[in-house]
């Protein structure tokens, strides 16, 4: 039984597992990570490079061996001017219209700016940006960005790097029910497999992963241990879960049961 | 010489350079380098760089690829 594929920003895909490039040991280790998770998009960033320093060539054409599709990043952006312009930027640099759209409200928690990443996604999609948009769990909000255009809603679980886990997982099922059409993606804030399968059975259409797999003891069978989490929450969203009962109900059939009615 | 003053990547510059190009070539960039500029916070096209003239004051940011999540 394979998993179904899922189609996004118009590009089908068999993973539902997005990693990011951040903070691994070293590059062979995100090299190996990558392959194991079986993932085909890769996040990265962008920043000021001095020349003195070499230039970004390295990781960019180690990145580019990799053979997945990249998803480049505004993280760190803290108004929407500066997210366009990082995104327009992006799209040269790497040649592609996807972007993961970051708009930072707050540093303590990086929780997105809401008005920022709206304002952002509206001219992004209107520029034919496939837009990633990184969001709170905020359903008027999610709407909001699915209207202005977006490839996918990401909303996080717990705050970037945290690994905690779904916070609110009834506001992430509200997302899920409210926005049947969208392609939404859970980023941030995951730290367990058994995260990442909890909100796939949600009937989340992907995961987008850094820190847990990049920060974990093993890497790189952390990555697999993800990718098969994923692939156990899909399989378990498309197979219908059960639903709850309040009290116990026998599995075994009571029917022919020895000893019926008779007393010791 | 005719020099300006401009700030790359956050840095104070005097350079004689009259466009983009100029100053990348000026300051070392590889001519293939991936990087992709911005001038005063507006992206500007590589192709623009050649003609793109430069101001006193102007703030230029060069960035290039990097890890990220």
């Amino acid at each position: 039984m394979q998993p179904t594929p899922w189609t996004l920003a118009g590009v089908k895909l068999d993973s539902r597992l997005l990693l990011g490039t951040a903070h691994y040991p070293s590059p062979q280790v995100l090299a190996d990570a990558v392959q194991a998770s079986g993932t085909q998009v890769l996040t990265v960033g962008l920043r000021r490079l001095q020349p003195e320093s070499g230039g970004g060539n390295a990781f960019w054409q180690r990145v580019r061996g990799l053979g997945c599709r990249v998803l480049p990043n505004t993280a760190g952006c803290r108004s929407a001017g500066e997210a366009v312009t990082l995104a327009r930027m992006a799209r040269e640099l790497f040649d592609t219209p996807w972007i993961k759209l970051e708009v930072v409200g707050d540093d303590y928690t990086l929780q997105p700016d809401p008005f920022g990443t709206l304002e952002a996604a509206r001219v992004l999609a209107g520029e034919g940006f496939q837009v990633l948009a990184y969001t709170t769990d905020d359903l008027v909000l999610a709407q909001r960005l699915h209207e202005a255009g977006c490839a996918a809603v990401m909303p996080w679980a717990a705050p970037i790097g945290t690994g905690r886990g779904p916070q609110n997982l009834q506001a992430l099922q509200t997302l899920r029910a409210r926005l049947p059409e969208a392609v939404l993606i859970v980023d941030a804030g995951l730290g367990k497999p058994s995260h990442a399968a909890q909100v796939m059975e949600l009937g989340f259409d992907g995961v987008l992963l850094n820190t847990a797999v990049a920060q974990a003891g093993d890497p790189v069978r952390m990555a697999r241990a993800f990718a098969l989490a994923v692939e156990a929450g899909r399989f378990a969203f498309e197979a219908t879960p059960m639903g709850e009962r309040q009290t116990a109900q026998a599995s075994t059939p009571t029917l022919g049961m020895p000893f019926w009615h008779q007393s010791a | 010489m005719t020099t300006i003053e401009v700030s790359m990547n956050g840095r104070p510059l005097r350079t004689p350079a009259a466009t983009l190009a100029e100053l990348l070539r000026h300051q070392g960039y590889a001519a293939d380098a991936a990087v992709a500029c911005a001038v005063n916070h507006e992206f500007v096209p590589r192709a623009q760089w050649p003609a793109h003239e430069l101001d006193d004051g102007d703030r230029i940011d060069v960035v290039s690829p990097i890890t990220g999540g």
